[in-house]
């Protein structure tokens, strides 16, 4: 069971990497900053997503057990394709509340997801494992929420 | 890069194989920012763009090949036994 879970702890890795944006020349501005945070979220969603499929092919999960795990990723996809077109934009403080809403629905369906116990957890440690993974997706959301008001000023 | 990410980029390879150097040599490139700001920007929405169509894709493909319908929105469905 604990390697089945291993697909979706990728996304931990984003919370590590945040701090090591490097640039060739000139500091990060605030902008490259949100755009690159972003864009790593969402190489970690798709991993987590090819990750899963790859479980499930494998006969290590079933597809009903995986199949919820793939539309709360499919939803956190769609989500960011809207996201994205707000980033490639200057910042502005108007978006916010927009992008406040945005790190709603995906906090929204991360509990509706961890709710269903949807990978047949019985193991209460388990359980806590995956929560916190999806936390960690929600967390990695709101971090770049943070830094797109660090963008605007903190308007 | 710090000993603890590195520390957990390894043990990320160590579990998920080929997916995780993957994303890592991912994670690599998208940390090294040329010196051009409009340049690096247009990158990380086409990067981020190109993964999340991939999700979708993906995900559209697996549905249809397992006999679930189409993904519009989340709605958490409890597995069978």
């Amino acid at each position: 069971m604990q390697r089945k879970l291993k697909v979706v702890p990728i996304v931990l890795v984003i919370l590590a990497t945040l701090g090591c944006i490097k640039k060739a020349s000139g500091p990060v501005t605030p902008w490259e900053r949100v755009t690159t945070e972003n864009a790593i979220l969402a190489q970690s969603i798709d991993t987590a997503t090819q990750g899963t499929i790859a479980v499930q092919t494998s006969g290590l999960i079933s597809a009903a057990q995986a199949q919820p795990v793939l539309a709360f990723l499919n939803q956190a996809a769609t989500v960011q394709l809207q996201i994205n077109t707000i980033l490639s934009n200057p910042p502005s403080a108007s978006n916010i509340p927009q992008l406040q809403a945005f790190v709603s629905q995906i906090g929204n369906a991360a509990q509706a997801l961890v709710s269903t116990g949807v990978l047949g957890i019985k193991n209460p440690k388990s359980q806590q494992t995956i929560g916190a993974d999806v936390q960690a997706i929600v967390s990695s959301v709101n971090v770049i929420l943070s830094s797109y008001q660090a963008a605007t000023g903190g308007k | 890069m710090n000993p603890a990410l590195i520390a957990e980029i390894a043990a990320l390879i160590a579990q998920l194989g080929p997916l995780g150097l993957q994303l890592f040599l991912k994670l690599e490139g998208a940390l090294n920012l040329g010196s051009d700001e409009k340049a690096n920007i247009a990158n990380a929405i086409a990067a981020a763009n190109a993964a999340d169509q991939d999700v979708l894709t993906s995900v559209a493909a697996w549905m249809q090949a397992n006999g679930f319908k189409p993904v519009t929105t989340f709605v958490p469905v409890t597995p069978k036994a």
